[in-house]
């Protein structure tokens, strides 16, 4: 049901982005897995999502000081509830 | 009553969102996803969970009112083989994007969307088994009329189910005052209301066998994930969390349900 005919703009799960932004302990977990086979079994153990290789491409670009930089934009990285 | 200016603000804002949320998030525009104690959060997981919630059953007949887009009215059917859904929206433009997904997914002839007004739907006495309202119900400025409304159209025996955010009960300080009034503009709500007065609405509509709660579990990762993309760049706020990620200092607000049986 979800994004019906519209290409996905993240290679990387809506649901694996929020859950490194809301969970510092999962979002070190994923950022310092050091092969493909560990940021996969980390996401898989946490979220039970299973990430293509572009996906996981894109976490291994990332490091913590971009998502650090990204969770500045909101000041405690605590969105709106609703 | 929700006046003619606060309705057409309301189906402006959802016009002017929907795309962007349907391209930057998905079909359902909830910003938590109650959800099973187990398994992966998915807005189409959630939605049929709380359709089990709301005592949803083959053969019913279910009106979603503040239905967005269908993404929870197309995961029912998708679930519910024989329901018969009609959603309604005060947004043109989620009404026909709605109708088209819905065609799209070849759902039909069992999932219409209206253009209406929740608070004067355009159905019969006594037509549905069941009545649901995914975080909708801040846009209405009326709870009486909006429950009353609802029990009219929903048989005897018939259920309500609401799924909200709710202004947590008790005095709120200055700073939570403001923080409410902050989420309540963004959000183009009339108010966020709290669980008693639903409960008491509801009670003053004719329902009977009232009983509300919190969700043992509520996913807000797949929301928060949508408002962020992954570039070249790294990981930055895209559209969606430019305009709507806030940093609330005590944002007064709790999910939680409530579900009532018309008499």
């Amino acid at each position: 049901m979800t994004k019906p005919r519209l290409p996905q703009l993240n290679a990387v799960p809506d649901v694996v982005i929020g859950r490194a932004i809301q969970d510092p302990v999962f979002r070190y977990a994923l950022l310092g897995a050091k092969t493909a086979e560990a940021i996969r079994s980390s996401v898989w153990d946490e979220l039970e999502v299973q990430l293509s290789d572009k996906a996981v491409q894109q976490i291994q670009n990332l490091d913590t000081g971009q998502v650090d930089q990204a969770l500045a934009a909101v000041k405690d990285g605590a969105p709106s509830a609703q | 009553m929700t006046s003619v200016l606060a309705a057409s603000d309301i189906a402006l804002f959802y016009d002017g969102w929907s795309p962007a949320f349907l391209h930057l998030c998905d079909d359902t525009f909830q910003s938590g996803l109650p959800l099973p104690p187990d398994g992966p959060e998915t807005a189409a997981r959630s939605a049929v969970w709380m359709a089990g919630q709301a005592g949803i059953a083959p053969g019913h007949r279910v009106l979603d009112l503040g239905c967005g887009i269908g993404g929870p009215a197309r995961a029912i059917a998708a679930a519910f083989k024989t329901v018969q859904i009609e959603g309604v929206t005060i947004s043109p433009v989620q009404a026909r994007l709605g109708t088209r997904l819905t065609a799209e997914a070849g759902f039909s002839d069992r999932v219409r969307i209206h253009l209406t007004d929740f608070h004067h739907l355009p159905f019969r006495d006594a037509w549905f088994d069941r009545a649901v309202l995914f975080e909708v119900t801040g846009y209405s400025d009326d709870l009486p009329r909006l429950y009353a409304e609802t029990a009219r159209v929903l048989q005897h025996g018939g259920a309500v189910y609401i799924k909200d955010v709710f202004r947590r009960p008790g005095p709120m300080s200055p700073e939570q005052a403001e923080d409410l009034n902050d989420f309540n503009r963004m959000w183009h709500v009339a108010d966020t209301h709290s669980m008693l007065e639903t409960v008491d609405a509801l009670s003053h509509a004719g329902f009977v066998d009232i009983e509300s709660g919190a969700f043992e579990r509520v996913g807000t990762d797949r929301f928060v994930g949508s408002m962020f993309t992954v570039s070249e760049r790294g990981l930055e706020p895209n559209l969606l969390g430019r305009h709507f990620l806030r940093s609330y200092r005590d944002l007064p607000v709790e999910f939680g349900w409530a579900r009532g049986r018309r008499a």
